[in-house]
Order: structure tokens, then C-alpha cells, then sequence
């Protein structure tokens, strides 16, 4: 009987987890911004061990405003775009990465300078809620040593 | 006689799917190539006055289109550029120009520009205009740019644009053309190049 109940209370944990509790975020990062710039992104890897779920909004204390956004590459023109949701399907990872989805701050109130740390919380579709430290880092493109170089100009 | 319409009928099918490979490959291309000929003289404003591309003949000139209220897409080129110059020896850094130029000058004033690109690196150039003459400057270099007004978010609207990094040899003339994502790596090679030629 006694395992019974422990049973029961084990599942049941299961089953009421929110969101936030399932979901688990991997290397957050917000970009570097000063010197006059006045936006800002985050970015992170999440893996969702839940229920599908949504990210439906996200706050922070370093700017006026924060939105979900994404990029669409369309033929090379890159086009920035709010978003009402990001999805986070059951057992697999979402990543939130330069030059896609991303956590976007309009309107800094500060600077974000290298190496500091900043909050960001992130509103799930249940109403759950993760609160996230983040450092801030200057992205610039890895050594990647297949990938392309400039395309040379032919002239006549 | 049969066989003339088979050679007509084969001659036509063949130009009808070349055709449509060729339209393809050309569509595929927009945006990310360059009409023979791009390039060429400009001149913009910076907060210290005009500025043209022949002020910096005898340097390697890298230029970038973007916009400072781009929280991504231009930073991550801006710091490949930046970190692909610092890559070279310091005598050779200092005959490299970088400059970026801004394709919203409803938000972007030559004197914040100005402050902006001092965050990548010293001798960094910020330039922008009026509308007809940043228009006729990204006709020059097959730069694709758009207003777009983003209902419900607080951008307001943004800049879509191209993601290139144009490199200019010391006579002035564009001679590389950098995609988006290319890392400093590759940019300092292509720099190097220009900077023995
Ligand atoms: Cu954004």
C-alpha cells in the first residue's frame, strides 16, 4: 500500500509538470549591443521532456520590449520577422540561433556588454514560467574549414 | 521522314528542360550574384562630411548594407569582418577600410552611425544618405533592400536587406563578393589576396 502511493506520487508528478519543469535549456547566450545599438537577441537550445508545448512570451529586465522573432532567408535576403509562438514538440531539440529564431530585446535600456549576465523569462503556453541567467557574448561565425570563400568577381 | 520528326520532337523537348534548368539556376541566383561590372564609385555622407569610395584609393575596402536596428544579421557580419581584419598582421589591418552603410536613414543618423561602428573597430566607417541616393549606391552593387512595416511588433518596421560583405581592391575596383555566414577565416584569406594584388 505503501508503494502504492509512492507510485501514485510519482506518476502523478509526472503528469502535472508544467512546462517550464519540462522543459530544459541548453547554452543560453544574449549577443553583445553598445555604442548606439538599441536591439538585441538571445539565443538557447531547448529539449521539451513534456507534453508539446509553446514558448508564447518572454520578458527581461534590459529592454523595453522583448518578442519572439525569426529570420526567413529568402534567396539570400534576409528578411526579420515577430512570431506568435515558438513550438517545442515533445523530444526534440529547438535551437534559437543567429540568424533564426531568437529572443529579441527592442528598445535596450542598457548596454550589454561581454561577459555580463542578464534575465530573461520565458512564458509557456500553460502559463508556466522559466527564469533564465544569461551571459552576454560577441557571435561572430566559426572557423569552419569546408566552408566557402568570397565569390571573385569575373571581369571583362 | 519519321525520323526528322523524332529529331524535331527531341530537339524541342531537350531545349524545353535546358530552359527550365537554366531558369532555375538564374532564379536561385538573384540576390546572391553579382552582374559583371558591380561596383563602382559612390558618395555618401558620414557625420564628418562626404565621404567617397575613392577617398580610400590604395586600400582594400570591405562594405557592408545593413541597418544598426538589425539585432543579428548585420552584427554577426559586422564581427566577421571585424575579427577577419584583426587576423592580419597590424601593418596590413591598417590598409584595410571597412565600412558599413546604412540602408535606414529615417532611424539612422550619420553621427549615431558614426558612434555604432566605433564598437567594431577604430577606423570603421558609417555612411548613409537620402533614400534615391542609397537606392542608386545598392543598384551599383546588386544590393537588395525593403521597408517592411511589421504590424504588431514594436520594430515598427524593418529593413530587409542582402547580407554581403563586397570587398574592393586598392584601384577601386569590387572584386569579391562574401555571403552571409562566411567566417573571419575565409574573409581574411580573400582580404590577403587583395592585399598582395
Ligand atoms: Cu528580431
Amino acid at each position: 500500500m505503501k508503494y502504492l502511493a509512492l507510485i501514485w506520487l510519482l506518476l502523478s508528478q509526472a503528469v502535472l509538470a508544467d512546462a517550464a519543469q519540462n522543459v530544459v535549456i541548453d547554452k543560453p547566450f544574449a549577443r553583445a549591443a553598445m555604442q548606439q545599438q538599441k536591439n538585441s537577441a538571445a539565443f538557447m537550445q531547448i529539449i521539451n521532456q513534456g507534453q508539446p508545448a509553446a514558448i508564447v512570451n518572454a520578458r527581461s529586465s534590459v529592454s523595453e520590449i522583448v518578442e519572439l522573432h525569426t529570420h526567413i532567408n529568402d534567396n539570400g535576403v534576409m528578411r526579420m520577422r515577430k512570431i506568435p509562438q515558438i513550438d517545442l514538440p515533445h523530444g526534440q531539440m529547438v535551437k534559437l540561433k543567429p540568424g533564426g529564431l531568437h529572443v529579441m530585446f527592442i528598445k535596450l535600456k542598457r548596454d550589454l556588454n561581454v561577459g555580463d549576465m542578464i534575465d530573461v523569462t520565458l512564458v509557456f503556453d500553460d502559463g508556466s514560467e522559466k527564469a533564465l541567467e544569461l551571459p552576454v557574448h560577441k557571435v561572430m561565425m566559426k572557423h569552419k574549414g569546408m566552408s566557402g570563400h568570397g565569390k571573385k568577381m569575373m571581369h571583362h | 521522314m519519321k525520323t526528322t520528326k523524332a529529331l524535331y520532337f527531341w530537339i524541342i523537348a531537350v531545349s524545353f528542360f535546358a530552359g527550365l534548368v537554366l531558369a532555375q539556376y538564374y532564379l536561385k541566383q538573384r540576390g546572391s550574384d553579382l552582374i559583371p561590372g558591380a561596383g563602382g564609385e559612390f558618395t555618401l555622407q558620414a557625420a564628418s562630411g562626404p565621404v567617397s569610395l575613392s577617398d580610400y584609393r590604395g586600400k582594400v575596402v570591405a562594405i557592408y548594407f545593413g541597418y544598426m536596428s538589425c539585432p543579428d544579421i548585420c552584427p554577426t557580419s559586422l564581427w566577421n569582418l571585424t575579427e577577419a581584419v584583426k587576423q592580419l598582421p597590424p601593418e596590413q589591418a591598417r590598409q584595410v577600410q571597412p565600412v558599413f552603410i546604412s540602408v535606414d536613414p529615417e532611424r539612422d543618423s550619420p553621427e549615431a552611425l558614426s558612434i555604432f561602428v566605433k564598437g567594431y573597430s577604430d577606423n570603421f566607417v558609417g555612411l548613409t544618405d537620402t533614400k534615391p541616393n542609397i537606392d542608386k549606391v545598392a543598384r551599383q552593387y546588386s544590393v537588395i533592400y525593403e521597408k517592411v512595416p511589421l504590424k504588431d511588433s514594436a520594430m515598427g518596421y524593418v529593413m530587409d536587406h542582402t547580407s554581403v560583405i563586397y570587398l574592393v581592391d586598392r584601384r577601386g575596383v569590387l572584386q569579391y563578393y562574401v555571403p552571409h555566414d562566411t567566417p573571419p577565416n575565409s574573409i581574411n584569406a580573400d582580404l590577403r589576396k587583395l592585399l598582395a594584388g
